[in-house]
């Protein structure tokens, strides 16, 4: 029968630290599983520290990461108790990557113990997490060159859509992260224009999957709440689009329109571009609930010049041309991350 | 009043009191006074280490029912809290070990894409052309909750909203070029059974079956056409939706990994979906004529058949605390 098992000591709840806090000074009358350790603990309770640093010593690298989370732990009080302090703080420093999210206990641990776990930094090392703009990534179309068969102005504008993705990032720094993501965006906007006594429109969407790399940095600040700033790039792989094209004659109302065309070979498979973004995070014990405000710079041109001409219809009955554009985005998204792993770092 | 303020009083903070009397020795009086104040206690923290407390403590006196009872509630308490016994008592170490705690009830959130190899069951092209259907990408985004049994087994119920997109493009030697491109979306509420087994503490391996039913909510046909000996291209659309099969059942398998953090999995996860009826219906087939005059083509009978990747993560509501020795 396969049984499901759970982690204490490895997510490194911090009750874990706190139960264990129980339990040593219960040795007393509890018997304690590991032997070396037993013997370890009453060496330290009897005052004898440094033979139960050597005890510690010798075992330092045996047992699950439970035991030796909690080894190190006693190889701190040790020290401590001795005036090893620079020991105790390498100790205090082991016992945190085993264990990083373990908190300290008035009850159970000496204030000299508890006010070293607070000399260090426990910052999330990996963390994955998903984001979310409902409806609230904006595009931002930039038109470089227009295009026409007739003399006409063309307005485009920009319309909401959605945008949602898996991101990542990598802790390099207390203040510098490396994130990084896969995002499917949607870019949605219309133009219109006038000629002759005909009204027409187009209207246009293109989902991009983009894949952006940025660095971010955060201040140190105190509280639950931290701003941070990013700066970066990202290239975007075109997935699908479609274009509709609707034209009325103003005199009898004669109306016409093609829906939902397929823009795919209209428009280039890649854009890359430049992103900058600026948000804060709510920080919980493991993860993160962030919102955030992004503008994505395309830098290049999305139109497939080749395809430019290749459908008349649209030149003659629509009096259409692509121009060349590209599109902005200013996204704000919601998202929570998980922390997958930890580091540790004097502050 | 005055034993109301009494009592008040004796309850703000119990476990330092306690946890004096399990260290002197005075086993029944910790018990005695922590049992009054239990549900005075509100922080999480707080609330697990009274548990364990007094789980220890009728452990120490061989009341193994009150053991039993505080040992569960101090399981789920904490759910990610796991023995090890080279740190807890030696007898009680052994206790624990019988122990284990599983998620019952999880909620998650997943999102990836999918590619759709159309297959083609029955051409119907008016100039007996070969028709080639390419594999094409779409994307899915659900919700889903999934309610665990004692044996490894669970139940999944999802609501996905998924995109799928059918290609075809062919041309021939006289000239006759056309390119088809249908975009579906559709929800699909689906029901599945699964296993999972650990490879390690922190990955399991998951897979299971699962049946569902696609509720289609869009079908946009976009053709464009070359014919043979003109230079032109005609564009032409279609809302396609009225002449589609709108209820689609589909049937499923999936694998995948889990890495387990805390109280959640982040999932990484292949399937397959498998529809049973045709996209288009039958009796609709030849309704649109103008579509049919205009681009010389005729749906043909194809069926889905999708390849998902998915990421998702889940969390556990609520959990099971069982003995490994009924398992």
């Amino acid at each position: 029968m396969i049984q499901w098992k759970f982690t204490l000591f490895k997510l490194a709840h911090p009750l874990g630290g706190l139960l264990l806090c129980i339990i040593l000074p219960l040795s007393t009358f509890a018997q304690i599983g590991d032997p070396s350790f037993i013997h370890a603990q009453k060496e330290y309770e009897l005052g004898n520290f440094q033979a139960s640093i050597d005890t510690l010593l010798r075992r330092l690298e045996q047992g699950d990461d439970n035991l030796k989370w909690n080894t190190q732990r006693l190889l701190c009080l040790n020290y401590l108790a001795s005036n090893q302090k620079e020991n105790a703080r390498k100790a205090a420093k082991s016992m945190l990557t085993i264990a990083p999210t373990y908190r300290s206990s008035a009850l159970r641990d000496p204030a000299e113990f508890r006010k070293l776990l607070e000399s260090f930094l426990i910052l999330p090392k990996w963390k994955l997490g998903i984001s979310i703009a409902p409806g609230s990534n904006l595009t931002l179309p930039r038109i470089n060159k227009i295009y026409s068969n007739v003399e006409l102005t063309k307005k485009y504008t920009g319309l909401a859509a959605y945008q949602f993705g898996i991101s990542s990032s990598y802790q390099m720094h207390s203040s510098l992260a490396l994130q990084f993501g896969v995002l499917a965006s949607a870019n949605r906007y219309k133009i219109d224009y006038s000629i002759s006594g005909w009204d027409l429109h187009m209207n246009e969407s293109m989902t991009y999957l983009n894949i952006p790399l940025s660095i971010e940095f955060s201040p140190s600040l105190k509280g639950p709440f931290l701003p941070y700033v990013q700066a970066g790039a990202f290239i975007g792989y075109y997935l699908y689009g479609e274009s509709s094209f609707y034209a009325k004659f103003k005199e009898d109302g004669t109306e016409y329109q093609l829906a939902n065309i397929q823009s795919k070979d209209r428009r280039m498979v890649f854009n890359y571009g430049i992103q900058a973004a600026f948000g804060t995070k709510y920080r919980k014990r493991n993860g993160e609930f962030f919102v955030q405000l992004t503008y994505f710079r395309s830098m290049n041109d999305l139109v497939n010049s080749s395809a430019r001409y290749k459908y008349s219809e649209l030149q003659y009955d629509y009096f259409y041309i692509d121009d060349n554009f590209q599109l902005d985005n200013l996204a704000l998204t919601f998202g929570y991350s998980h922390f997958l792993s930890y580091k540790i770092e004097s502050k | 009043m005055s034993q109301s303020t009494t009592a008040q009083t004796i309850c703000s903070d119990p476990l330092p009191g306690a946890y004096r009397d399990y260290s002197s020795g005075n086993i029944q009086s910790c018990i005695d006074n922590l049992l009054p104040c239990l549900s005075s206690i509100k922080d999480k923290t707080a609330r697990f280490e009274a548990y364990r407390l007094l789980a220890i403590s009728y452990h120490t006196l061989n009341q193994e029912n009150s053991c039993d009872t505080y040992l569960r509630l101090m399981l789920l308490e904490r759910p990610e809290y796991i023995l090890h016994p080279n740190i807890e008592t030696g007898s009680f170490a052994k206790l624990l070990s019988n122990y284990g705690i599983k998620p019952k009830l999880s909620i998650g959130l997943h999102s990836g894409m999918n590619i759709n190899f159309v297959h083609l069951i029955k051409s119907y092209s008016p100039n007996q052309l070969p028709q080639l259907y390419t594999p094409s990408i779409g994307y899915q985004l659900g919700v889903f909750g999934t309610y665990e049994l004692r044996l490894p087994f669970y139940f999944k119920a999802g609501l996905t909203l998924a995109s799928s997109t059918i290609n075809q493009a062919f041309k021939t030697d006289d000239g006759f070029q056309q390119n088809y491109a249908e975009r579906l979306q559709y929800l699909n509420s689906s029901l599945g059974a699964f296993t999972h087994g650990s490879i390690s503490k922190k990955l399991r391996l998951h897979g299971g079956l699962n049946v569902g039913f696609s509720f289609l909510q869009q079908a946009k046909v976009s053709v464009s056409t070359r014919f043979a000996n003109n230079e032109e291209i005609f564009l032409y659309s279609q809302d396609g939706l009225q002449y589609r099969n709108k209820l689609q059942p589909n049937m499923g398998i999936e694998l995948g990994i889990d890495y387990r953090i805390n109280r959640s999995l982040i999932s990484l996860s292949i399937a397959y979906s498998h529809y049973f009826q045709t996209t288009i219906d039958s009796d609709k087939r030849l309704l649109d004529q103008d579509f049919i005059m205009n681009t010389e083509y005729v749906n043909d009978d194809l069926k889905m058949r999708l390849l998902h990747f998915k990421l998702a993560y889940t969390f556990a509501l609520t959990h099971r605390v069982y003995q490994a020795s009924i398992n």
